[in-house]
């Protein structure tokens, strides 16, 4: 029993760790009826770049074995091929977290951890009502259900390390999946703190390569870009901790087309979360920034 | 409380695996001894005592010795909690006591956000009374967690606005030229950062670069008064300290500044143990370079050595 309940603990641990950092990657909608578009597959050409994302044709799953599609993707990744590092580069970091899990079993890993004591998320400083844990376990999972299935977690966790070059060489390149990724996972295969201070000039330069990217893919159409600075700034550590700058992000996250299959409590809750550290001339400031940040991202604005 | 299902022990090994996989490293420095090494590195160099010698002209001019702060009272400095001193503490600091600025900054480093968070963490890691320790050792565990709790506690009576300034008071006695508060400066400054997990370095990477900045600087400058202890925290910390822009250059560094404290722990007769393990730390730190660079290094460790001794 005493083992069961430490196993459950682990677990829920690592469920909350990833969650936060998952949820982002819920697939973007043009419109709260189109298909979804932009999982695994890239959502702009580089041609596009420089305009309003194209939505793609949804990709068929690859008839290969887990590890023949790796390393195909790998291969055309080594020939320059900026797609195939986009997508590679995303598995890396992605998947390698990854597990199939139902939404009921989100729910009782969380509770049961909760239960055993275990710290879940912060958002701004305070730990996250276990209901927003589990409502943004939930949001995330079938997107990493669709963008993770067939792949041998294990042959990815040797690879990690790379994922981030890969797919900063797609960010540069315009893609905008590739963007969103990176701002997750520019700090993939570093062995511990020890491990990231020798190399803190990379890291300086990583985490200002990451916030430029979340900029350029908001000006570039992409609403989950606007989710991510939210989620930054309510929890970091790419932006400096501000309940405000959260709140306005989320909230123009959410008018977004993007975020109208997000269910009603968790968009709700998640704001409550962030209003509970504003007093009422904040939260006044907090919604008309993110009104005048949804406007600015409609009309294709570089973010203030 | 329900049952997990099949699919959540599917589920929880999975997540186990993950989180217990070790993470991918970089490559790191080789530990592993080293050949025999020549007769020219300095542990195997059987030289003078370093008051016995002049320095040569070679070695460069050290900077006449940073004037020494006076001692605080006793009772500052071994007093248990920080509350039972705070306020003289910070009474002395505010008016320009390099010595209670030091004091006072040392203590508040431990109360730093992070400090706080890891022994809270320790408490919970711990707070399981393991079924094979005997009585005494539970006894003792209990102990140490109530040293911990009691730790936070004084720390939490700080003002906040206080609480996390700590590096910044070292900063301050170390601006003011003493060597030894720029030692203790690059002492505590990185092993501040030592306590901080991934995402916290991350959060405060500009910051801790201008810390690194800043203690390149101190240490540099504690080196030329020739401040105790200041060629070994070189050395200690060099990893940080030293570019890794040009691995040659920062290959010679590091390897110079293990040769100057192996110079000195030879004048001090250190156990040949500590000797010869620095010999292999200095010679793991040049693996791979050419003996260019292993004179390199030996010419600047000597020289550093020399800068001070007998001082």
């Amino acid at each position: 029993m005493r083992r069961t309940t430490r196993l459950l603990v682990s677990a829920a641990a690592a469920l909350f760790i990833a969650a936060l950092a998952q949820v982002g990657l819920k697939s973007a909608r043009t419109s709260p009826s189109a298909p979804s578009p932009v999982a695994a597959t890239p959502a702009v050409s580089p041609s596009d770049a420089s305009s309003r994302p194209v939505v793609a044709a949804p990709a068929k799953p690859p008839p290969l074995s887990s590890s023949d599609r790796l390393a195909e993707l790998d291969r055309s990744a080594a020939a320059g091929d900026v797609d195939a590092a986009a997508e590679f580069g995303g598995l890396l970091g992605v998947c390698g977290h990854y597990s199939p899990v139902s939404a009921a079993n989100i729910e009782e890993s969380v509770v049961t951890g909760m239960a055993a004591g275990l710290e879940p998320p912060q958002i701004a400083g305070t730990p996250a009502p276990p209901e927003l844990v589990i409502l943004l376990m939930q949001q995330a999972q079938p997107e990493l259900d669709q963008r993770c299935a067939g792949i041998d977690v294990k042959q990815l966790w040797e690879g990690q390390a790379r994922a981030p070059a890969l797919l900063e060489r797609a960010a540069d390149a315009g893609r905008i999946q590739a963007m969103l990724d990176y701002s997750r996972h520019a700090f993939a295969g570093y062995g511990g703190v020890n491990d990231m201070l020798s190399q803190m000039d990379e890291i300086a330069r990583r985490k200002q390569k990451a916030r430029a990217y979340l900029r350029r893919a908001a000006s570039l159409g992409e609403a989950r870009a606007l989710l991510l600075l939210g989620d930054a700034y309510a929890s970091g550590p790419l932006e400096k901790i501000d309940p405000q700058q959260a709140y306005a992000y989320m909230s123009a996250f959410f008018r977004s087309a993007a975020a109208q299959d997000w269910p009603p409590r968790l968009r709700e809750l998640y704001l409550q979360t962030l209003a509970q550290h504003l007093d009422a001339a904040q939260l006044a400031q907090a919604r008309a920034q993110g009104l005048q940040l949804y406007r600015d991202f409609e009309a294709g604005a570089p973010l203030r | 409380m329900r049952r997990p299902g099949l699919a959540l022990v599917l589920l929880v090994t999975a997540l186990l695996a993950w989180r217990f996989w070790p993470a991918p490293r970089l490559p790191a420095p080789d530990a592993s001894p080293p050949p025999p090494a020549e007769l020219t590195a300095p542990a195997m160099q059987a030289e003078p005592a370093p008051s016995a010698r002049p320095a040569p002209a070679v070695a460069p001019a050290a900077a006449p010795a940073a004037p020494v702060e006076p001692p605080l009272p006793p009772h500052l400095r071994t007093a248990r909690r920080l509350s039972e001193v705070f306020d003289e503490l910070l009474r002395r600091a505010e008016s320009g006591d390099v010595s209670a600025m030091r004091e006072l900054g040392s203590r508040l480093v431990r109360c730093r956000d992070s400090s706080l968070r890891r022994l809270r963490r320790e408490i919970r890691e711990d707070s399981e009374v393991r079924p094979g320790l005997n009585a005494a050792a539970q006894a003792n565990a209990r102990r140490q967690q109530e040293n911990l709790r009691d730790d936070i506690a004084d720390c939490e009576a700080v003002p906040d606005a206080v609480r996390n300034s700590g590096l910044d008071w070292m900063e301050r006695a170390a601006a003011t030229g003493s060597g030894a508060a720029q030692v203790d400066y690059v002492e505590f400054a990185f092993g501040a950062f030592m306590q901080m997990d991934d995402d916290e370095v991350v959060a405060e990477i500009d910051e801790i670069r201008r810390r690194r900045d800043l203690a390149r600087r101190f240490v540099a400058e504690a080196m030329a008064h020739c401040a105790p202890r200041a060629s070994f925290v070189q050395y200690y910390w060099g990893d940080l300290l030293f570019d890794h822009g040009d691995a040659r250059a920062y290959a010679i560094n590091l390897a110079a500044a293990t040769d100057a404290v192996a110079r000195l722990d030879i004048a001090e007769g250190a156990p040949a143990t500590i000797v010869q393990g620095r010999q292999r730390q200095f010679e793991s730190a040049l693996r791979g370079f050419d003996a260019a660079a292993r004179a390199e290094a030996l010419r600047r460790g000597e020289a550093q050595f020399k800068a001070c001794a007998g001082r």
